[in-house]
């Protein structure tokens, strides 16, 4: 019987093989994308599995004392993961629970590391001790887990790091150049962490390094415990307070599971990657909405197409098919046609996973699909599934039918379902219209926002910024870099600073403002006199730094601060901290350092102190070529070994909003399939509606309507969905794109106009895609119609 | 009214040509009543499309009106069909979806007549063909009879002086069949021109004058 129903399911799709493709396009769209979403939750999920003891491990907290951040944003975390480091080894000998404690301290930034008189590379070191290799599932290659990070000044490399720092030389016992601070001998070589590892590095440093290094600063650490298998963590945690006294710990802890770090948005993973658990939901609602759109496609396909099967359907009943014999023939089809959807759409979802980083542009990396048998019962049980949801309908129908009405040609039902079901889907696709709209005009003003405060204008692709990365250059050789660069007369500025828009270098500081009571929070640059003229920035009132000594003690404001304090005349001021008395000799306008998500803080232009962390040179008009060989060149002179770090002010500031910038593309992305295939679905209603109507078009012909007025008759009869459901869209859009825009504090406003384009734009899709359908059926000529029966 | 000279319509099939219609010389003059005879595939329906503007020859003049139809563009032969021309089709060919009422309306808004008056001229045919207690029904609610007499109907209300009717009984019994042709002959005596297609010997005695199609030409005419 199955091999009946198989035959008759693969003749009808070929017969009707333009409704087939719609549908098998549609699902296959949606499979692709669910599948992408599905691969992208699977590698998510999968960070952390790599450590065989994932169960056991926790990363130990300390719960903050709240009333000492009353004061501080309520971004905060109650949690503080900084513990004081004599907590590891004390947890380990007095908690039987503890099997092993593991210590970290990340690098801030990547640290060059040296070899001989070889140039240094820069790379990710973390800071840790011994028992990492055990508790974590490090695989040591080489030398002795048990010694191999316990005396200071010892290190462990990864090993494609050793073979690019030794070559074929064998690394055990030789010495690397750390930061240009101090060496550290090699005592083992361990396998390069897999992307499913939390905590990733090119080099272990041993703990007690730091602590060695830098004795005075480092006060803390950061704390992962191996449990005994079966102990209750949440005993343990309780067990902790008292262990180490010290006055400002609040002594009531906390173990995080360690599977739970990847997606922990507030206290993040500093070690390794993180999640990112918003686009993981917004992925997967995505990838529902097109599926649905698609499976919506077929249900109204296949129940309007049955009418035409109604021949048949009696001839069957007649011949004492039962009901459910009925309904397993068109379940099977609906079957065939989403598994046949399936394998189309795995093969898109190999195309797609290479397009996707082109769409999407650089820093976003999809792991490759890998096909294991879980993924082939997961694409199979999609197959199915999707197949029996979509062909339910349909199958109900078709068995419902009564087989003398079929016998003497009646209609099939479901004709409100249908339009139903075709309003949801328009509704769905304006929605996301006006919302994917609304991003694109929202980045669009973030752009402008950035350009008229000159964060992003002046010509930013001609500002080159050199990173001082761990302030390789000290401030005198610095200047001296300056004074080098400025020898070149196509060289036009240059400006030292401890931070530019866009990078997270800033500084903040408490500051009493003259005749204000009480400390402000401000941010602060510290820049030399070049920095106000390089950015372009509007100064207001008074002037900007120079590098005179007479200027020492003098800061630039923005408006904020005057604003703040309430300084009527700003100019002459003083603002006071521990550095002693600054004298206000300038009023830059208000520009978004901080980008759009943020209002314009309170910020304060120094002069240059005891550290610069970026270089901007500027070049001359059309020399921007010539102007990087420069630079390279003269860095190169003034730090051997240092690589130069360098792009342009432009990319710089565009972190400022890239991941809104990304997060448009990807919904544009999203956006052309659902309308692509809803549209695909819509023009299969539209073929069908033509093909029902070819008798009443012609009679209506033969009576004198002409074909203009037949199209605009037939597209009348979808416009009036496409209104309902843009009407439906309307509050649903402005919902999503209220609550998304409350992420900035500068953003547009949702005008009427946004709606009016969306509108547009919906009518404009619908009638390019019904239009053909409705102008081919009327130019029919009405005698090939309306020929006898 | 209608002067047919040399019609010829073919279908080339490569180097052959398929006569439909060959040689044929028709006159009509208003007020006949003309039934075109013949058997199946003689050609009679291509006759009465091209007659009726559905269809043009391959070759050969036709002049309505004493205008030349061969040369005229849509725009025009459209509003001939629509001053002119009524028909009648042997499967009734009304709109499942549109009740009685708004069936008969239907040319009057591609006529663009004005709403009281559509309204007074469906009246007044639903009185004249006894429908009016069936007005808000569907097709598929009405016996054949009555289909075909909205189809009729529908033919009369855009006041054409040419009714070109396809079969008019061919779906019916003969009772039914009796009172359609009744309908015929009574608007033929009122001047209308009919020209009806028919297999049936005693439909063509009620008009004046026969056709006889064999193979696509025109082999006698008789008159009654």
């Amino acid at each position: 019987m199955l091999g009946n129903y198989l035959t008759t399911a693969l003749r009808l799709l070929w017969r009707e093989r333009g409704y087939a493709a719609i549908n098998i396009f549609g699902l296959a769209v949606g499979f692709a994308l669910c599948l992408l979403v599905v691969q992208f939750a699977a590698y998510q999920l999968s960070v952390g599995d790599f450590h065989e003891k994932k169960d056991r491990i926790y990363r130990v907290l300390e719960k903050e004392d709240r009333i000492d951040h009353l004061l501080a944003s309520w971004e905060w975390s109650e949690y503080s993961m900084s513990l004081p480091i004599p907590l590891g080894p004390a947890l380990e000998e007095q908690l039987p629970e503890v099997e092993e404690a593991v210590r970290f301290r990340p690098g801030r930034g990547p640290r060059l590391l040296r070899v001989g008189d070889k140039d240094g590379v820069y790379e990710k070191v973390v800071w840790t001790e011994a028992s990492v290799f055990d508790v974590f599932s490090f695989e040591l290659l080489r030398g002795d887990p048990k010694t191999a990070l316990t005396r200071p000044y010892t290190m462990v490399l990864t090993e494609p790091l050793a073979r690019r720092l030794f070559g074929e030389r064998d690394p055990i016992g030789q010495v690397v150049r750390v930061n240009e601070e101090f060496d550290c001998e090699v005592t083992g070589i361990v396998g390069q962490p897999p992307s499913g590892s939390l905590i990733q590095f090119s080099a272990l440093l041993s703990f007690a390094t730091e602590y060695t290094v830098n004795r005075t600063k480092v006060s803390s650490s950061w704390i992962f415990v191996q449990l005994t298998p079966g102990a209750d963590a949440a005993a343990v945690a309780a067990r902790i307070s008292g262990i180490v006294k010290e006055p400002r710990l609040s002594g009531s802890y906390a173990l995080q599971p360690l599977k739970s770090i990847y997606f922990d948005t507030e206290l993040g993973n500093f070690l390794g990657p993180r999640g990112n658990p918003l686009y993981l939901t917004l992925g997967t609602i995505l990838a529902a909405v097109v599926l649905m759109i698609a499976g919506v496609n077929y249900v109204n396909l296949a129940t309007a197409r049955a009418g035409r099967r109604i021949h048949e359907i009696g001839v069957r009943k007649a011949l004492g098919a039962h009901r459910g014999q009925l309904m397993r023939q068109f379940l099977s089809e609906s079957v065939l046609l989403s598994a046949a959807a399936t394998v189309l759409g795995a093969a898109l979802t190999e195309v797609l996973s290479l397009l996707l980083p082109v769409i999407a542009g650089s820093g976003f990396e999809l792991p490759q699909l890998r096909w294991t048998t879980s993924t082939y019962a997961g694409a199979a049980a999609l197959a199915v599934g999707v197949g029996l949801v979509a062909g339910a309908y349909p199958a109900y129908v078709v068995a419902r039918f009564q087989p003398t009405a079929a016998v003497r040609g009646g209609r099939v039902g479901g004709t409100r379902l249908r339009q139903g079901l075709v309003v949801t889907q328009f509704t769905v696709t304006a929605a996301l219209l006006t919302v994917t709209l609304l991003m694109w005009h929202q980045v669009d003003y973030i752009q402008n926002l950035l350009r008229k405060d000159s964060v992003l204008g002046l010509e930013s692709e001609q500002v080159v910024v050199v990173h001082n990365t761990n302030s390789v250059l000290t401030v005198d050789q610095a200047r001296t870099f300056k004074r080098k660069l400025l020898q070149d007369s196509r060289i036009a500025a240059v400006s030292l600073s401890t931070s530019v828009p866009g990078e997270d270098s800033r500084l903040g500081n408490s500051f009493e403002g003259e005749g204000v009571e009480g400390e402000t929070e401000m941010n602060v640059f510290e820049a030399d006199g070049d920095f106000v003229g390089i950015l372009g920035l509007h100064v207001v009132q008074g002037r900007a730094l120079t590098d005179e000594p007479a200027d020492d003690r003098a800061v630039v404001i923005n408006e904020t601060v005057a604003k703040q304090m309430g300084w009527a005349e700003p100019l002459g001021k003083t603002l006071s901290n521990y550095w002693g008395d600054l004298r206000v000799v300038g009023v830059v306008e208000d520009f978004h350092f901080d980008g759009p998500r943020y209002k314009v803080e309170p910020l304060v232009i120094a002069p240059v102190d005891d550290w610069v962390e970026v270089i901007l040179v500027r070049a001359q008009p059309g020399h921007l070529d010539a102007v990087l060989k420069v630079i390279d060149d003269k860095w190169a002179a003034v730090s051997p070994y240092h690589p130069i770090q360098r792009n342009s002010l432009e990319e710089v500031a565009a972190k400022l909003y890239s991941e809104d910038l990304l997060m448009g593309r990807a919904l544009t992305l999203f956006l052309f399939l659902a309308i692509a295939v809803a549209s695909v679905g819509l023009f299969g209603m539209a073929a069908h509606a033509a093909h029902e109507r070819t008798k009443e078009i012609g009679i209506r012909k033969v009576f004198g309507a002409s074909p203009g007025g037949l199209t605009a008759m037939m597209m009348r009869d979808f416009a009036k969905p496409v209104a309902v459901a843009f009407l439906l869209s309307v509050p649903i859009a402005y919902g999503l794109a209220t609550h998304w825009l409350q992420e900035f504090a500068y953003r547009v406003e949702i005008g009427v106009g946004l709606f009016l384009v969306s509108g547009a734009l919906s009518f404009v899709i619908a009638g390019l895609t019904v239009g053909h359908q409705a102008m081919r059926a009327a130019l029919t000529n009405p005698i090939e119609t309306l020929r006898t029966e | 009214m209608i002067e047919m000279h040399d019609i010829e319509k073919y279908h080339q099939s490569g180097p052959r040509k398929t006569y439909v219609l060959r040689y044929v010389h028709l006159n009509v003059a208003e007020g006949e009543f003309v039934s075109i005879m013949g058997p199946s595939g003689a050609g009679k329906s291509t006759l009465l499309h091209i007659m009726g503007m559905l269809d043009e020859p391959t070759a050969g003049s036709y002049r309505f009106l004493g205008a030349e139809v061969g040369g005229m563009g849509e725009k025009e032969r459209t509003e001939i069909h629509r001053q002119h021309i009524g028909f009648v089709f042997q499967a009734y060919h009304l709109i499942d979806e549109q009740t009685v009422y708004e069936n008969l309306e239907m040319p009057l808004l591609y006529q663009k007549v004005k709403g009281s008056e559509r309204k007074a001229r469906v009246s007044e045919l639903l009185d004249r063909f006894q429908m009016v207690a069936k007005k808000d029904l569907f097709p598929h609610q009405l016996s054949g009879g009555e289909q075909q007499r909205v189809g009729v109907a529908r033919a009369l209300i855009g006041q054409p002086t040419l009714i070109l009717a396809d079969e008019p009984t061919g779906n019916l019994n003969s009772k039914q069949g009796e009172e359609v042709m009744d309908m015929l002959r009574e608007l033929n005596d009122e001047g209308t021109t009919i020209v009806q297609v028919t297999h049936s010997e005693k439909n063509a005695g009620y008009g004046s004058r026969v056709v006889h199609l064999l193979d696509g030409k025109i082999e006698q005419e008789g008159r009654y």
